[in-house]
C-alpha cells in the first residue's frame, strides 16, 4: 500500500470516531436482541417500567444518535425540514413538570401521566413528558424556523414505548439472565 | 585477430584491514530490526483476541456462552459487595476516569513541549486518538450492553464492549512511558506499575459492574497494543531514544546494541577492531550522527583516527521535510529533490567524496560504506583529520585565504557546487584548508549556486580576517564581475545558518562590505514560484487542516 493511500485509510478510520453512533437505533420491534440498544436504555435507568422506542420513520425523519450512561438515555431524530436534531427523546428516572400542564395520554402511553409544555408555535419548541412508575420520557421538541408544526404529529408516530416486562422476559429466555431492575427478580449487590 | 587484454589486478585505493568478511546468506546483519519480543507478544495477543471477538461476534451459541461466562464472573465480584469496600472501589475506580486520564495526558503533553520532544508528542496524540477511533468503532460494531445479572453501581457510558475507559488509561499510561521514561529498567519497572494500576482498574469495574471481564481484557489488551505499536514504529528507542542529555534529535544514540553493531560492523567490512566511538562536532551536524573512531588494524598492530557518519531513516525524513519545507517557503533553489533511502544517502556522499578526492580536492579520503541495518542504518567511514581546528577557531593566513578561494575556483572549473560552505564544514590542519562534509555537492549545479559558494567561502575567511584583504585575494582567481555575481546571489537564505550566525555576532556587515568593493550588480531573486511550489503548498495546508480537523473532532479524548 503506497504511502497516499495509507494515509487515506488511516483518515477514515480516525474519521469513524467523528460520528456519534447513528446506526444503532432502539426499533421497538426488536426487543429480544442481545445486543439492542434497549437494554441499555433498560440499564441506564433500572427503574424505569418503560423505554422509549423508535416505532417507524415516517419519510424525511432520521435517527441521528444517541448517548446512555447510567444517567439516563437520550435520542435525537433528525429530519430534513424541521433541521438537526429537531426531536430530543430523554429517560430519567425523574422529571420536574411544574411548569406543564397535564393532557389525555396518546395511544402509547396508557397507564401514564403526560404533561406538555409549548413554547413557541413558530418555530414549534415545546416539551411533552410522560411520566410513568420508576420514571419519566422527556420529549423536546425545537423545529427550524419555516417547518410547519403539524410535523409534531409525525415525530410523535416515530416514537413509541416498549414495557421493561418485555425485555426483562427476553433476555431470560434467551441467555438465562436477569435484566436488572425493575420487573425482575433481586440481583446481587 | 584481437590482443589478448591483460588487466592488473585493481589495488583497492584504502588499504582494507585484516579479516575482511562477507555476510553469508541468511546471518542476521549487525544490528537486526527488531520489534521487540514483548512488542510481538503483545501484537500477537492481540490479534488473537480481536479475531476471537469475531468468531464470538458471528456465532450466537459462543455470544450466549461468553455472556454467561461474564456474568459468572460479574456475579462473583458482586458476590463480594459491602458498603466500605465499594466505597474503596469508587476510588480506586476514578483511576480509569475521564479526569484522571485528561490529567495525565495533558501533563505528558505539556513535558513533552517542554523537553521539545516533538515527535514522541505527534505519535503520544495519533496513538491517543487512533485508540480512541478503534475503540469507539469497535463499541459500535459490537455493541453489547452493560453486564447482565447483576446491579450496576458505578458511573458508565455507552457499550461495553471494548472497556473504553480501560483502553483509554491503558494507551495513555504506556505513551507515558514511552515518552517520559528513559529505555531500561526504570521503563521496565514501570511498565509492572502500569500492569498493576490497569488491574487494580479492572478489579474495581468489575466489582461496580460497569465491565464484564472480557471486555476489560479486551479493552486494556486494545490500548497497550495501539500504544507499543505506535511507539515502536513511529518512534524506536533506538532511533529516538528517551533522555534527558542536552542534544539533537537527529544523532543517534551509539550506545549499547547499535554500539556492539557498529564495531562488529567495520571489523567485518572493512577489517578494522574498534577501540573507540566518540561522537563529534554534534553541534553543527543535523543531518547525520558524525562520529571518531579510533581503529586497530588486527594485522599491522596499527593505530588511527577515523572519521564516520551515521545515516538512519530519521535522517532522510528529516532531509525529506527539510527541502519541503525550503520549497514552500523560496521555491524550487535547484536542490530540492529529496532522497527516497538511506542506502543512496550514504551512496551518495560516498560518490561525492570519491569524485572530489579524484579532482585533487582537499576532502578526506573515503574508507567505505558499512552497512548497520540493511535499508534503515548505514556508516560512512572516512579518513580524519587529525589535530585539525575549523576555521572558525584558526590562525587565518594569506595562504589559507589562497586555499580557500583556490577551492571555490578548481570546484567550478570542475562543474561541482558544494552548497554548504560554512565554518563547520572548513577545517585548518597545519596550515592547510580542508573541505568537510561534501553530501549536498552538486554536479552541473546552476550559476547561481556556484556564485553562492564563492560568496559564502569569502565571507567565512573574511570573518577571521577582512573583506578588503579577502576580496584582493580573490581577483586573483576570480573576475570583479564574478565577485559581484556572488554577492549579488549570497543573500539571506543562501548562506548557511551558522555562517549568518557568525556574522551576526561578530557585528560586522560583511556583505556590504562585498558589495561596496565590487562593481555593483543588483541583488538576484531568491523566491521562485513554480507550478510545483503552489501544488505543495495547497497540499501542505490540507494535509494540516485535516490533522487539525482530526485532533478537534476527537477533542472529547483530550478535553
Amino acid at each position: 500500500m503506497n504511502r497516499s493511500r495509507r494515509f487515506a485509510v488511516v483518515v477514515l478510520i480516525l474519521c469513524s470516531a467523528c460520528t456519534t453512533n447513528a446506526g444503532i437505533q432502539p426499533l421497538c420491534g426488536d426487543p429480544y436482541d442481545p445486543a439492542s440498544i434497549l437494554i441499555l436504555e433498560a440499564q441506564a435507568v433500572p427503574s424505569a417500567t418503560q423505554l422509549p422506542c423508535i416505532a417507524e420513520l415516517p419519510i424525511g425523519w432520521r435517527f441521528s444518535g444517541s448517548q446512555i450512561d447510567d444517567d439516563g438515555a437520550t435520542l435525537w431524530l433528525d429530519h430534513d425540514r424541521a433541521g438537526i436534531r429537531a426531536v430530543e427523546v430523554g429517560l430519567t428516572d425523574t422529571c420536574d413538570v411544574s411548569s406543564a400542564v397535564e393532557v389525555p395520554p396518546g395511544p402509547d402511553e396508557i397507564g401514564m401521566r403526560v404533561y406538555q409544555d409549548p413554547e413557541s408555535l413558530d418555530p414549534f419548541v415545546g416539551t411533552r413528558t410522560a411520566v410513568f412508575d420508576g420514571g419519566c420520557i422527556v420529549t423536546r421538541y425545537r423545529f427550524a424556523d419555516g417547518s410547519e408544526a403539524a410535523l409534531v404529529v409525525e415525530a410523535d408516530r416515530a416514537i413509541s414505548t416498549i414495557a421493561r416486562r418485555e425485555l426483562v422476559a427476553g433476555v431470560a429466555e434467551e441467555l438465562q439472565l436477569t435484566l436488572c431492575g425493575a420487573g425482575a427478580p433481586p440481583c446481587p449487590g | 585477430m584481437s590482443e589478448a587484454i591483460t588487466q592488473p589486478t585493481p589495488e583497492p585505493r584504502h588499504r582494507l584491514g585484516a579479516e575482511v568478511r562477507r555476510r553469508p546468506s541468511g546471518e542476521a546483519p549487525p544490528l537486526p530490526r527488531q520489534l521487540g519480543s514483548t512488542g510481538k507478544v503483545w501484537l500477537a495477543i492481540t490479534a488473537g483476541f480481536a479475531l476471537l471477538v469475531v468468531v464470538v461476534a458471528v456465532n450466537e451459541t459462543m455470544q450466549d456462552g461468553v455472556e454467561l461466562l461474564d456474568s459468572a464472573i460479574s456475579r462473583w465480584f458482586a458476590s463480594w459487595r459491602t458498603s466500605s469496600l465499594t466505597d474503596v472501589m469508587e476510588v480506586l475506580a476514578l483511576l480509569a476516569s475521564r479526569w484522571v486520564i485528561r490529567a495525565i495526558r495533558w501533563a505528558t503533553i505539556g513535558t513533552l513541549i517542554v523537553f521539545r520532544r516533538w515527535r514522541h508528542l505527534v505519535v503520544f496524540i495519533g496513538a491517543i486518538i487512533v485508540e480512541a477511533a478503534l475503540s469507539y468503532s469497535l463499541m459500535n460494531a459490537i455493541h453489547r450492553p452493560r453486564p447482565l445479572g447483576v446491579s450496576i453501581v458505578g458511573s458508565w457510558q455507552e457499550f461495553a464492549m471494548p472497556s473504553r475507559p480501560l483502553s483509554g488509561l491503558a494507551v495513555t499510561l504506556i505513551g507515558v512511558a514511552y515518552c517520559l521514561i528513559p529505555h531500561g529498567r526504570i521503563r521496565d519497572a514501570a511498565k509492572w506499575v502500569i500492569a498493576g494500576v490497569l488491574v487494580t482498574a479492572a478489579i474495581a469495574r468489575l466489582y461496580l459492574g460497569v465491565d464484564h471481564a472480557t471486555g476489560a481484557l479486551f479493552g486494556a489488551l486494545l490500548g497497550v497494543a495501539v500504544a507499543l505499536t505506535a511507539f515502536r514504529w513511529f518512534a524506536p528507542n533506538d532511533v529516538f531514544p528517551v533522555t534527558y542529555r542536552r542534544g539533537r534529535a537527529a544523532h543517534l544514540d551509539v550506545g549499547g546494541a547499535r554500539g556492539e553493531a557498529i564495531a562488529k560492523a567495520i571489523k567485518d567490512q572493512l577489517g578494522y577492531r574498534v577501540l573507540e566511538v566518540k561522537p563529534v562536532g554534534l553541534a553543527g551536524s543535523g543531518g547525520s550522527t558524525p562520529l571518531r573512531l579510533r581503529v586497530r588494524d588486527e594485522l599491522t598492530g596499527e593505530e588511527e583516527l577515523v572519521f564516520a557518519k551515521l545515516y538512519a531513516k530519521n535522517h532522510v525524513r528529516a532531509d525529506r521535510w527539510y527541502k519541503l519545507g525550503r520549497t514552500i517557503l523560496y521555491g524550487k533553489l535547484e536542490d530540492e529533490t529529496p532522497f527516497q533511502t538511506v542506502r543512496r544517502f550514504v551512496e551518495y556522499e560516498d560518490y561525492t567524496l570519491r569524485l572530489m578526492e579524484d579532482l585533487g580536492l582537499p576532502v578526506p579520503e573515503p574508507y567505505g560504506v558499512v552497512e548497520i541495518t540493511p535499508e534503515r542504518e548505514y556508516m560512512i567511514v572516512m579518513e580524519f583529520f587529525d589535530g585539525a581546528v575549523e576555521i572558525g577557531e584558526a590562525d587565518i593566513d594569506d595562504g589559507v585565504i589562497d586555499q580557500g578561494l583556490k577551492l571555490i575556483r578548481a570546484m567550478w572549473d570542475a562543474g561541482l557546487a558544494h552548497r554548504d560552505i560554512k565554518p563547520a564544514n572548513l577545517m585548518v590542519q597545519d596550515g592547510n584548508l580542508k573541505l568537510i562534509d561534501v553530501f549536498f555537492v552538486q554536479v552541473r549545479p546552476s550559476p547561481w549556486r556556484q556564485a553562492v559558494d564563492l560568496g559564502n567561502m569569502m565571507l567565512v575567511l573574511a570573518l577571521r580576517s577582512d573583506a578588503e584583504r579577502v576580496y584582493e585575494h580573490a581577483l586573483r582567481s576570480f573576475s570583479p564581475e564574478e565577485v559581484a555575481e556572488a554577492f549579488a546571489a549570497t543573500r539571506g537564505i543562501a548562506s548557511p545558518t551558522q555562517l549568518r550566525s557568525m556574522m551576526k555576532v561578530s557585528g560586522r556587515d560583511l556583505i556590504a562590505d562585498f558589495q561596496a568593493l565590487a562593481p555593483h550588480r543588483p541583488p538576484m531573486k531568491i523566491q521562485r514560484w513554480s507550478v510545483r511550489r503552489v501544488v505543495l503548498t495547497l497540499g501542505v495546508v490540507l494535509a494540516a487542516f485535516i490533522a487539525f480537523g482530526l485532533v478537534v473532532s476527537n477533542w472529547a479524548v483530550f478535553a
